[in-house]
C-alpha cells in the first residue's frame, strides 16, 4: 500500500520503475540527472510525482532540476522545502 | 543543392563549435577530396552514422556533390540492425567520425562496405578554396536520400527521395513559408528521419538561413531549452510533443522571446498543450505540422487566419494536395473514388511533387501506397466547410514513441528468433511522456524467470535502446482471432488488466 510507505520510499520506488534497465543501486547520493541514469521518461515522472506530493505546480521560474533534482536526498529536501511553504 | 546559391552558418550550441560559409566551404573542399580519393563516386550509396553534427552535413554535400546517395543511420542501432540494413541498401561506403565498434566495423567490411573513419580529414587550413560548391555530376532524378523507417530487423523499408523530390519539397516551402523566421533555426530532432533533416534542417540552411543543432531528444538539453533559446536568439525550432511535455515540466521559458514560429509535428497535439506551448514560448504561432517522410515530411499546417488550438488540427496542405476519400486501397485511381463529404472521416491521400521515387528495392510495397502519382497515407482525417485539415487516427499499425515510429512486427521479428521460438506480440500502450511506449506479450515454452531475463538480453542485443518494450507481460497463450490472426489492440486491452513483470528484479 503506497499510503503505508514514507515519503523516501515512494520516491526510491518511482526512481526505480525509472531506472528499471539499469542494475546501480541508488544511495541517497547518487547523481541521477547529471549521470544521466534518469532519462527523460523518469524526469517527466518525477516532476509529476513531486507535483503530487507538494500539491501544487512546479514554479519554473526559480525551479533547476538539474542541480535540485540530481540525488534523492536533494528531492527530498525540494520536496519538504515545498511542503512547509 | 541550393535554393539561394548557399549555404548558412552551422552551429552547435553545446560545444560552441561554428562554422561560417567560408569555414563550411573550405572544409567541403577538403573532405570531397578526401572521399574521392577513397573512390567514392557517382551513384554510390553511403551510409552516414553520426548525425546532428556539423561534419555530418558538410559529408552530406560533399557526398552529393560526387554524385553519391546518403543514408543517415540512427546511431542507437545495433550491429545487427545496421547489417540488415546495409544487406538491403548495399553501400559502398560506411562513414563514421571516430571509430566505430569493432564488431560493426567488421561486420560491414565482410560485406564489401568500405568503413571509413572521417574524424582523420583536415580541415582544409586556412587557404582559399579553388573550387565552389557546385556539383558537378548531380544529376536531379538520382537518388539523394534513403530514410529508413521500418525493417531494422528484417525486411528494411527504406524511402528513397530524389534531387528534385527534395528540391521541391523545399522549394514549395519557401513558397508556403517564406524564410524570414527562419533566420535563426534550432533542430533538436534527430537528422535520420524525414522531419528532422529534410524540413527542420535542410529547408532553412540550404536556403542560406543559420542552423544551430543540437544532439536530440537529450534530457540535459531540454532541461536548458529556455536559457539555450534566449543565448543562440533562436527565432525557429520544430519539435514533438514529448519534448514540450518535459520542457513545460521541467524548463525555463526563454525570457528574450525572440522565438517566431514553433512547429510541432510527429505526433497527436493535444488543444491544452499546444496553449500551454504558446504560453511558454511566448508566440501564437505554434503550428501543427504533418508529414510523412514519403512526401518530404512537411505538406500541412496551421498556417491559417485567426485559429483558436483544436485537438486534431493541422490547417492547410503545403505544395500538396490533400484529399480526403472512402478507399484504402490502390486498386481504383484516386480519380475514379468519390470524395468523402465535407466533416465526413476517411483515408488521407496526397498529391505532392515532393513523392519519393519508392522504396529501395520494394515496387510491390510502393505499389500499395501510390497510384497515379496519389499517396495514400494510411491515416484517418476531415476536410471541414473551411477546407481545414484534420487528423482523427490512423490505421498504421506503428508505435508512434514519442514521434519516434516503432514497428511491432520488427520487435517480434527478433523475439521469434529467440531459442525455442517464444510466441510474442508487441504492442503500444499509453505513455504520459511519449504518448504511445512499446509493451510486448510473451508466451515462452518454459515459462522459467531466467528464460524471460535472457530474452530481454537477446532483444537488447539486437534492437535499438528506442524500441525495446518498456512492459513485459507473461501470458499463457496469446489471444487470436479465429481465422488465427494475432489483433494487437486486443493484446493491448488484456495486458492493461495484468501486472506487467518487473524486469528490475530479474537483472539482479
Amino acid at each position: 500500500m503506497s499510503g503505508d510507505m514514507s515519503i523516501r520510499d515512494r520516491l526510491v520506488r518511482l526512481l526505480e520503475e525509472g531506472t528499471k534497465d539499469s542494475v546501480v543501486e541508488l544511495g541517497d547520493d547518487t547523481s541521477l540527472i547529471r549521470s544521466g541514469l534518469l532519462d527523460s521518461l523518469g524526469l517527466f515522472r518525477l516532476a509529476l510525482w513531486i507535483e503530487k506530493e507538494t500539491g501544487s505546480r512546479l514554479d519554473l521560474e526559480s525551479l533547476d532540476p538539474a542541480k535540485e533534482w540530481d540525488s534523492i536526498e536533494g528531492i527530498l529536501t525540494f520536496v519538504a522545502k515545498h511542503l512547509e511553504g | 543543392m541550393f535554393l539561394d546559391l548557399q549555404v548558412g552558418d552551422l552551429i552547435e550550441p553545446l560545444t560552441g563549435r561554428r562554422w561560417d560559409r567560408a569555414s563550411i566551404l573550405r572544409r567541403f573542399c577538403a573532405r570531397t577530396a578526401y572521399l574521392q580519393k577513397q573512390g567514392m563516386s557517382d551513384s554510390d550509396i553511403v551510409f552516414m552514422h553520426y548525425g546532428n553534427t556539423l561534419e555530418f552535413f558538410v559529408d552530406l554535400l560533399a557526398i552529393w556533390s560526387l554524385g553519391g546517395c546518403a543514408v543517415p543511420i540512427d546511431s542507437r542501432l545495433t550491429t545487427f540492425e545496421i547489417a540488415t540494413l546495409a544487406r538491403a541498401a548495399k553501400p559502398r561506403f560506411s562513414l563514421w567520425l571516430g571509430t566505430p565498434e569493432e564488431g560493426t566495423a567488421r561486420a560491414l567490411s565482410n560485406m564489401g562496405i568500405k568503413v571509413l573513419d572521417t574524424s582523420e580529414v583536415a580541415d582544409g587550413g586556412l587557404a582559399a578554396p579553388s573550387v565552389s560548391f557546385s556539383g558537378h555530376s548531380l544529376v536531379l532524378d538520382h537518388p539523394a536520400l534513403i530514410l529508413f523507417t521500418s525493417g531494422t530487423t528484417g525486411d528494411p523499408k527504406g524511402v528513397v527521395h530524389t534531387h528534385r523530390s527534395l528540391r521541391a519539397r523545399w522549394v514549395t516551402l519557401r513558397q508556403a513559408l517564406g524564410l524570414r523566421k527562419f533566420r535563426r533555426t534550432l533542430c533538436l530532432l534527430p537528422t535520420h528521419f524525414g522531419h528532422g533533416l529534410i524540413c527542420n534542417c535542410l529547408f532553412p540552411w540550404l536556403s542560406g538561413q543559420d542552423l544551430f543543432i543540437l544532439p536530440p531528444f537529450k534530457t540535459e538539453v531540454i532541461l536548458q531549452l529556455g536559457a539555450l533559446l534566449d543565448k543562440h536568439e533562436i527565432t525557429f525550432m520544430s519539435s514533438v510533443p514529448t519534448v514540450w511535455r518535459l520542457a513545460l515540466k521541467t524548463a525555463k521559458p526563454p525570457r528574450s522571446r525572440t522565438l517566431q514560429r514553433v512547429f510541432c509535428g510527429s505526433a497527436p497535439l493535444s488543444a491544452f498543450l499546444w496553449r500551454e506551448i504558446q504560453e511558454w514560448t511566448g508566440t501564437g504561432e505554434i503550428f501543427n505540422s504533418y508529414g510523412i517522410t514519403e512526401t518530404g515530411s512537411w505538406v500541412a499546417g496551421t498556417t491559417i487566419p485567426d485559429f483558436t488550438p483544436e485537438d486534431g488540427l493541422i490547417g492547410e496542405a503545403w505544395g500538396a494536395v490533400i484529399k480526403i476519400l472512402n478507399k484504402s486501397d490502390t486498386d481504383t485511381p484516386p480519380c475514379l473514388t468519390p470524395e468523402c463529404s465535407r466533416g465526413e472521416a476517411g483515408h488521407v491521400w496526397i498529391n505532392t511533387p515532393a513523392l519519393m521515387k519508392g522504396y529501395l528495392g520494394r515496387d510491390d510495397l510502393t505499389r500499395n501506397v501510390v497510384s497515379q502519382g496519389w499517396f495514400f497515407t494510411g491515416d484517418i482525417g476531415i476536410l471541414d466547410d473551411r477546407g481545414w485539415f484534420y487528423l482523427k487516427g490512423r490505421e498504421r499499425e506503428e508505435i508512434n514513441k514519442g514521434g519516434m515510429k516503432v514497428h511491432p512486427g520488427d520487435i517480434d521479428a527478433v523475439a521469434e528468433r529467440f531459442r525455442q521460438s517464444p510466441d510474442v506480440c508487441t504492442f503500444g500502450f499509453e505513455d504520459p511522456l511519449f504518448g504511445e511506449n512499446v509493451g510486448i506479450a510473451v508466451v515462452l515454452k518454459e515459462p522459467r524467470m531466467d528464460n524471460l531475463r535472457d530474452l530481454i538480453q537477446w532483444l537488447r542485443q539486437h534492437l535499438g535502446t528506442h524500441q525495446m518494450p518498456q512492459r513485459w507481460y507473461l501470458l499463457d497463450e496469446i489471444p487470436r482471432t479465429s481465422r488465427g490472426k494475432v489483433n494487437r489492440s486486443h493484446v493491448a486491452q488484456k495486458c492493461a488488466l495484468l501486472e506487467p513483470v518487473d524486469t528490475r528484479k530479474l537483472s539482479r
